[in-house]
């Protein structure tokens, strides 16, 4: 079951957009399947894979990272990072995996549901 | 892997050290995109947000709640204790019983049967008691207090006065060897021009330096004071000091008026030290060399009660030698009291039967009031012990059954997002505001309890004065047993609520609730069986209880109590002699009798159910007894009228009236025992 914790709303600044309930987890746990990564760069990366569109705010993203730590879903470890400064690197656990697969079908599921909903619709049943 | 079991809470710092990272990084990346230092870091501040408020929300994620949280859930519990009241005020009023009932029964057995003497030291002081079987021949007069041993002897804390001396003279056991005996019933004791009755202790000159004690004012008892021909001078207790003299410190060096003789008040006892035996407090402590001014003597020697060894009447406490043992010290006093005591037997048949003596610990001071009460404190102790047990099962089978029928708010509130942890706090939360309130009424009836036993145990004594105030340690237990209690039966079953399934829960209609599932059922019906035995046993232990009760203040006393009256003064005191004194009796009688209402009016030299017996040896004219073997008749001297007044029958003969007055023939009733025991089938008028 994933995380309901609310995001925080971010300021209504052009072009960037909410999060949806739940999903945020779902975009760190994917983030980290491409290798072990700090807090900053986990935000930087989502950030860049949707062009800008999604920015985590740390008051969310930490607050996501020690849960998914608690709930067992992810690892850290402090090591020196390439600039020779010692970060918080986390790493995806089995456990990770599998709830990143589990929660992926889902939203594969709901995109499409969300999809077939808001089709337009037909011209000619529209009263005004 | 490890990994997955891994929850140990981060540390504030490792927050710090991984925000202070994030925020580094940030400010690198802006400056390696062109932006100046200055700005960068501004820039990346803002993008980080407020720090403590990251932190605030992690803290919560791995800890206790802060106190708004507190608050919070506080204003929740009173809302949803409130919205059940019946609920509330039975749990509340459980506790309260249990936890006022055992603190007031606890705190009362430890004033009677656990608590030191205030003085210094008690575990080293030590009490004389003998014990022999009934009516020792070597007793002549016996003043003082003597109770049955299961064995059949009896035993008694009183020695004569001789006994005392030659004990205290060359003790190796003891430091101080001191003496004490009660002046009485109450004296006439006139301060001010005002006239009170209150009791007054004999003691011997090391008393208060044997018990350890040092003056609120002036000074104590000085070796030397208890001398035959010394001065007249009083200890005043520091009660009877605040109440007559308002705590002046004045009232040292004036002069008093005991039973119409003049003492000067020396000094004044400590605050704490209220006499040495629990339920008795004396007012005012007189050197025992005074004895005979305070002590009515009814026809003995004022020098001989000093002297005899077979006038029984000094209680005797010591204080054992540093390093000394109670066994070592019993070994050598009791040979020392055996060779007294045989000295002083007159008959060889008299030393059949010697009082023994033995040291007992007298640490609680005397007593008298632990004898006759312990066993009735006992049983009502254990009566109590199960109200706190029956009280627990209340609550908890009160919260077992809220619990379950909690289980879809529980449900609810789990599906909006609440932690586990948080609604876990919520229940506590509840349980210790039923706590709270519950000891603060429990506390409220402790304190009433106390003083309706205190009140009871009195039996309307007025000098009864027992120091027994609320225990905390023991309010504190029982506070927490309740609490345990409630918190155990409150989140066990909220604990496995929480963990229910939500879905199913929720779909739940109120009527539909799984109340009839297996465990939980079971452990409440096993509460229920408990809480029937308990309340059974109790209900049967009240009715006994209340019954003896019942049985004391309604005792066959072989009169007619129906609308009688009796009081008692004392007119030798305030200075009436001889005829004087026989005149205002009588005409106080008469008065009496003369009041319109009054049926019949009498008087005795002893108040009745007073506990007090004058009793002497009896010759009867043609019944021998073994020499040796003297058996003490109790009597009481009586007005004309008497047996009228108390409805008494007389089945033989004539009752005491108006022919036997001074100078007539000296007559007396006996009653049915005395008559079969001493007369046979004689005729006793003869």
């Amino acid at each position: 079951m994933s995380s309901t914790r609310t995001m925080r709303r971010a300021e209504p600044k052009d072009e960037k957009l909410e999060l949806l309930q739940g999903t945020l987890d779902m975009l760190v746990l994917r983030t980290l399947l491409w290798g072990e990564q700090h807090g900053h760069g986990i935000g930087q990366a989502i950030r860049q894979s949707s062009s800008d569109l999604l920015q985590i705010e740390r008051g969310s993203l930490y607050p996501a990272l020690h849960r998914l730590e608690g709930r067992g879903l992810i690892s850290s470890e402090w090591k020196s990072s390439d600039l020779n400064r010692r970060a918080k690197y986390y790493r995806l656990t089995a456990a990770g995996k599998k709830q990143l697969a589990a929660e992926e079908s889902k939203w594969k599921l709901l995109v499409r549901a969300i999809r077939r909903v808001m089709r337009p619709a037909p011209e000619s049943a529209g009263d005004e | 892997m490890l990994w997955p079991f891994r929850r140990n809470k981060p540390s504030e710092a490792d927050l710090a050290d991984e925000l202070s990272h994030d925020l580094a990084t940030e400010i690198e990346e802006r400056m390696d995109a062109g932006v100046s230092r200055a700005e960068a870091e501004s820039a990346a501040r803002r993008d980080l947000g407020n720090v403590s408020r990251i932190q605030e929300e992690l803290y919560e994620l791995h800890s206790w709640p802060s106190f708004d949280r507190l608050a919070q859930d506080i204003r929740y519990g009173v809302r949803t204790l409130s919205g059940n009241p019946l609920f509330t005020a039975m749990a509340i009023l459980s506790l309260a019983l249990g936890i006022g009932a055992n603190t007031a029964i606890y705190s009362l057995m430890d004033a009677v049967m656990i608590r030191a003497l205030p003085v210094q030291d008690p575990s080293r002081l030590a009490i004389l008691t003998w014990r022999a079987k009934p009516n020792p021949a070597v007793i002549n007069s016996h003043n003082g207090s003597a109770y049955d041993e299961p064995d059949g002897r009896i035993a008694s804390p009183d020695f004569p006065w001789a006994a005392y001396e030659s004990l205290a003279k060359d003790n190796s056991v003891f430091s101080t060897l001191f003496a004490h005996a009660a002046a009485g019933p109450p004296l006439n004791i006139v301060i001010h021009n005002q006239a009170q009755l209150s009791p007054v202790e004999l003691v011997s000159a090391n008393f208060f330096a044997g018990l350890g004690l040092s003056p609120a004012a002036g000074r104590l008892f000085a070796p030397g004071d208890d001398r035959p021909g010394a001065p007249q001078i009083a200890v005043l207790s520091y009660r009877y000091w605040q109440s007559r003299f308002a705590g002046d410190a004045s009232a040292v060096g004036q002069t008093i008026t005991i039973k119409g003789v003049l003492f000067e008040v020396t000094g004044i006892a400590p605050p704490e030290f209220f006499g040495i035996s629990p339920g008795s407090a004396p007012a005012i402590y007189v050197p025992i060399s005074q004895r005979a001014l305070l002590v009515p003597l009814y026809g003995q020697d004022a020098k001989a009660m000093f002297i005899s060894p077979h006038d029984y009447w000094v209680g005797v406490m010591g204080r054992l030698r540093p390093g000394v043992t109670f066994e070592r010290a019993q070994t050598e006093i009791a040979a020392r009291f055996a060779q007294f005591v045989s000295a002083s037997a007159r008959h060889a048949a008299d030393r059949a039967n010697l009082p023994e003596l033995r040291v007992e610990e007298g640490g609680s001071g005397v007593d008298s009031l632990r004898r006759r009460y312990s066993k009735p404190l006992l049983v009502l102790m254990t009566m109590v012990a199960f109200i706190l047990a029956i009280a627990c099962a209340n609550i908890a089978n009160l919260l077992l059954a809220r619990s379950t029928s909690r289980r879809r708010e529980i449900a609810v509130r789990l599906s909006l997002g609440a932690g586990r942890l948080r609604l876990l706090r919520q229940l506590l939360t509840e349980s210790l505001l039923l706590a709270l309130p519950g000891g603060l009424l429990g506390l409220v009836l402790a304190a009433f309890g106390i003083r309706f036993l205190l009140v009871l145990l009195a039996g309307g004594n007025e000098d009864f004065v027992l120091r027994a105030q609320i225990d905390w340690r023991i309010l504190l237990l029982t506070l927490s047993v309740a609490m345990t209690t409630g918190i155990l039966f409150g989140l066990a079953p909220s604990l496995a609520a929480t963990r229910v399934d939500i879905i199913p829960a929720l779909k739940e209609t109120r009527a539909s609730s799984p109340t009839r599932r297996g465990r939980r059922l079971g452990l409440s019906q096993l509460l229920l069986v408990f809480q029937i035995a308990l309340s059974l046993l109790l209900v049967l232990g009240a009715a006994l209880f209340v019954r003896t009760l019942a049985n004391l203040h309604s005792v066959e006393l072989g009169f007619n109590q129906e609308s009688l009256l009796t009081f008692s003064l004392d007119a030798g005191q305030a200075g009436y002699q001889g005829v004087a004194l026989k005149a205002f009796y009588m005409g106080m009688v008469e008065r009496f009798r003369a009041l319109p209402g009054v049926q019949a009016a009498t008087i005795s030299d002893l108040p009745l159910v007073s506990g007090w017996t004058h009793s002497t040896g009896v010759v009867i004219p043609g019944v021998t007894e073994p020499p040796g073997h003297h058996s003490p008749v109790a009597y009481v001297s009586v007005g004309p009228g008497f047996f009228d007044t108390l409805q008494l029958p007389v089945v033989f003969g004539r009752p005491i009236d108006s022919r036997d007055v001074a100078g007539s023939p000296a007559v007396a009733v006996i009653n049915q025992v005395f008559a079969d025991k001493y007369l046979r089938n004689r005729n006793p008028l003869a």
